[in-house]
């Protein structure tokens, strides 16, 4: 029997077949099996048929097909190949293109077509660029001065500024892409009321300000111009490059918009800033901006309005919302309050109605809260970072962050495919208890000071934002010194284990306020996160002047305000504080390569990774 | 028509357009000119040849790739997928697959090495080492210490 073993271990497949069956057969003592075994493995007959059916282990395979099926596979299976035997092992390890589909994979990029660089050249500017995100240790530093006033953001190396008739786009410096700075300038015809931008799709979008009304017109609509960002004249592939919408009933009042892109749709999300009782309703509509089909329509009175939406994906999106008091599970306590993440199902475009509500996919419960905590704000932020060369990220690993505001500030970050794959696994509509999903695959963290625009963001898998040392009062032009990033990519907090500064202490049973970096409210008033005090949890190492950690151990929010339970959540993610050498800042955005920084005497610092 | 002779000397009479999607047969017949003379493929048995050719003699009337087209496959190659007719084509045993591989790599028929190669890491995606081993009858010559350490670096990588 043993014999029949070690006769299948070293030979080939054809050989350990029929090994296979002799193992089945030798019970009943064929006599041609018998023959078969007295094959020796270095007998000239095996050889040649370890030849003929050339395992491609086998040094008998050429190496460059093993390579090319290599180059074929997903970046995780690549990893595994390393361990199956020394022959793979010195093939992935020598060969530079395996080694950048790695490398690609683990930061959550993906490679795009790009005629200017080299596989090693690719690799070479990855690693740097890694390298620079994980201890925050940017090339440079420039300074900038920003426009006077209006609305300024940064998508993927395109700084714009708007202002009520101009837009003014900058396309930052930059290696990973190998481009230069350029800046374009655009008039519009008309009023801006706000605007966003997708430099990967050459996308403009342009809020209209809405019209005053008029005898002729008593119900002017919002207007949106879809235009390039190279030309500012009508999007070519838009089919209409203007669309209308009209809220009804017309109320001469302010509407706060936000606009997102993902892909082919656009959604802007008019709230209305009316007062409780009064207020006309808000209005969530979302275009397939090439064709102009309305892919949802959402309306909210001003009861139970959300205070953001944020796409999942160009046919999903989340809601952050409370269950209303009559079908919540606590509703013998009116005591409690119960968040819950809504995430729905958009129309595609063959089928829709004239009214196309989303579907509520799945509704996700996030823990009961004190129905006496005051939320100044409850929303969500996500940034798809869609693909863009060399170094596109990978859309849809992105990050929610929820942020909380009294009596603490918490914010609950989760991947956005976390979410996407309950929206797709459950049959619809339905409700998953906090305690099925939040414990292991969201985590609660200490916020920033504000959840405003600016003050903190999201791009891919970091958040970001401004931090301050405990006594520090708003000097000059901004509060802040010290620059808190939050790495959720699995395989930067893989690496952070790796290199030692994981948490290894055992009680991670920490309470509110533990998280010593985190900023929360005391009694006293703000504690804006400590810079100086020591970590609560993981060991805090220090590359670059910057201070790094990595939390892959479960934390606690001891039951209390805002919780009615202890709040359990443990998805692992890397902390990354550093502080700046430039006089203190405001307000912060990112991308993929740089971090912004903004005093408000409009004084700009770009750090470039 | 073209005369191809394997190395187990067996005949293929077939269309040039067929056995010109053989990169290594359609230069040889550019440089022998109109010719009779049966072409020798040393490196390919018969079985492997008939199979080979039911591949080229069902995309004879596409366009052969061009320069640019492979120049610019590199990038683009992870993204397409194995037409349909192809999957069909290739679900042979083990031993076929890798014999069709090695064949489309010496008559230089790159689509058909594409296929290979794709179905290839399609039986390895997903599969943990071991898996991998098996499959392929791979013996693991890592010592368990070897083995240990090479699973203690890529840890991060794995499903926590």
């Amino acid at each position: 029997m043993t014999t029949i073993a070690r006769l299948g271990y070293y030979t080939n497949f054809r050989l350990s077949k029929i090994a296979e069956a002799l193992y089945i057969n030798s019970a009943v003592n064929q006599p041609q099996a018998c023959t078969t075994l007295t094959f020796h493995p270095n007998s000239p007959k095996v050889k040649e048929l370890s030849r003929m059916s050339a395992p491609f282990a086998d040094s008998s395979f050429p190496i460059e097909l093993t390579l090319q099926i290599m180059e074929e596979l997903p970046f995780i299976s690549i990893i595994r190949c390393l361990s199956v035997c020394k022959l793979f092992q010195s093939l992935i390890q020598s060969s530079t293109t395996l080694q950048y589909i790695i490398a690609l994979g683990a930061e959550g990029y993906v490679d795009c077509p790009s005629g200017y660089l080299t596989v090693p050249e690719r690799l070479a500017l990855l690693e740097r660029h890694k390298n620079a995100w994980h201890s925050l240790s940017w090339s440079h530093t420039k300074k900038f001065q920003m426009p006077e006033s209006g609305r300024y953001e940064l998508h993927h190396g395109v700084f714009a500024h708007g202002a009520t008739h101009g837009i003014t786009l900058i396309t930052l410096p930059s290696r990973v892409r190998q481009t230069d700075g350029m800046t374009l300038q655009h008039s519009f015809e008309f009023p801006l009321e706000d605007f966003t931008i997708c430099p990967s799709q050459d996308l403009l979008v342009l809020v209209e300000a809405r019209a005053p009304r008029s005898t002729i017109n008593p119900s002017p609509p919002f207007r949106i111009h879809l235009r390039t960002l190279s030309t500012n004249l009508p999007h070519p592939l838009a089919r209409n490059a203007m669309l209308e919408q009209t809220i009804t009933p017309y109320v001469d009042i302010d509407y706060t918009l936000r606009l997102q892109i993902m892909d082919h749709a656009i959604g802007v999300f008019f709230k209305a800033n009316g007062a409780p009782g009064t207020s006309p309703p808000s209005l969530l509509a979302v275009w397939q901006w090439t064709t102009g089909f309305i892919k949802t329509m959402m309306s909210f009175t001003d009861f139970n309005v959300p205070d953001a939406f944020s796409f999942l994906s160009a046919d999903v999106f989340v809601l952050p919302r409370f269950l209303p008091y009559s079908i919540s599970p606590g509703k013998d306590d009116p005591a409690s309050l119960h968040p819950v993440l809504e995430v729905y199902s958009m129309h595609s475009d063959d089928n829709h109605p004239i009214y196309p509500h989303p579907i509520r996919d799945v509704t996700l419960l996030l823990p009961s809260m004190i129905n006496q905590t005051r939320f100044e704000e409850f929303k969500c932020l996500s940034d798809p970072a869609p693909t863009w060369l060399p170094l596109p990220s990978l859309g849809g690993a992105s990050i929610i962050a929820h942020g909380y505001h009294a009596p603490v500030r918490l914010v609950l970050f989760t991947h956005a495919a976390t979410l996407l794959s309950y929206a797709e696994s459950l049959p619809f509509p339905s409700t998953v208890p906090w305690e099925d999903w939040g414990p292991l695959k969201s985590r609660w963290t200490k916020g920033p000071l504000s959840f405003s625009l600016y003050e903190c963001c999201v791009f891919g898998n970091r958040f970001v934002h401004g931090m301050a040392k405990r006594n520090d009062a708003f000097v000059g032009w901004g509060r802040y010194r010290s620059l808190r990033v939050l790495d959720f990519n699995r395989y930067a907090v893989g690496r952070g284990v790796s290199a030692g500064e994981a948490d290894e202490d055992e009680d991670h049973g920490v309470g509110v306020g533990a998280e010593d970096n985190d900023l929360f409210r005391t009694e006293s008033g703000y504690s804006d996160g400590d810079e100086s005090g020591d970590a609560g949890q993981g060991i805090t190492r220090r590359v670059h002047n910057a201070k790094c950690r990595t939390i892959t151990k479960e934390s606690v929010i001891r039951k209390g305000a805002p919780f009615l339970v202890d709040a359990h959540s443990s998805l692992p993610y890397r902390e990354i504080t550093k502080r700046v050498s430039h006089p203190p800042f405001s307000s912060v955005t990112v991308d993929d390569e740089r971090i912004i920084c903004y005093a408000s005497n409009m004084h700009a610092w770009i750090h470039t990774m | 028509m073209v005369n191809l002779v394997t190395s187990d000397n067996e005949s293929f009479t077939v269309e040039k357009a067929v056995a010109s999607r053989s990169v290594l047969i359609k230069n040889m017949l550019e440089d022998v000119g109109e010719s009779d003379q049966p072409i020798p493929l040393p490196n390919v048995t018969a079985s492997v040849l008939k199979k080979v050719l039911e591949y080229c003699d069902h995309h004879k009337n596409e366009p052969m790739p061009t320069s640019e087209d492979l120049a610019a496959e590199d990038t683009r190659k992870r993204t397409t997928d194995i037409g349909e007719w192809d999957q069909k084509f290739i679900q042979v045993d083990q031993e076929m697959l890798f014999e069709i591989i090695l064949a489309a790599n010496y008559l230089d028929i790159k689509p058909l090495l594409d296929v290979g190669c794709k179905t290839v890491a399609n039986m390895i995606k997903g599969k943990t080492p071991e898996e991998i081993r098996k499959l392929f009858n791979i013996v693991n010559d890592f010592t368990p210490e070897e083995e240990a350490q090479i699973k203690k670096e890529n840890e991060w990588a794995e499903d926590r």
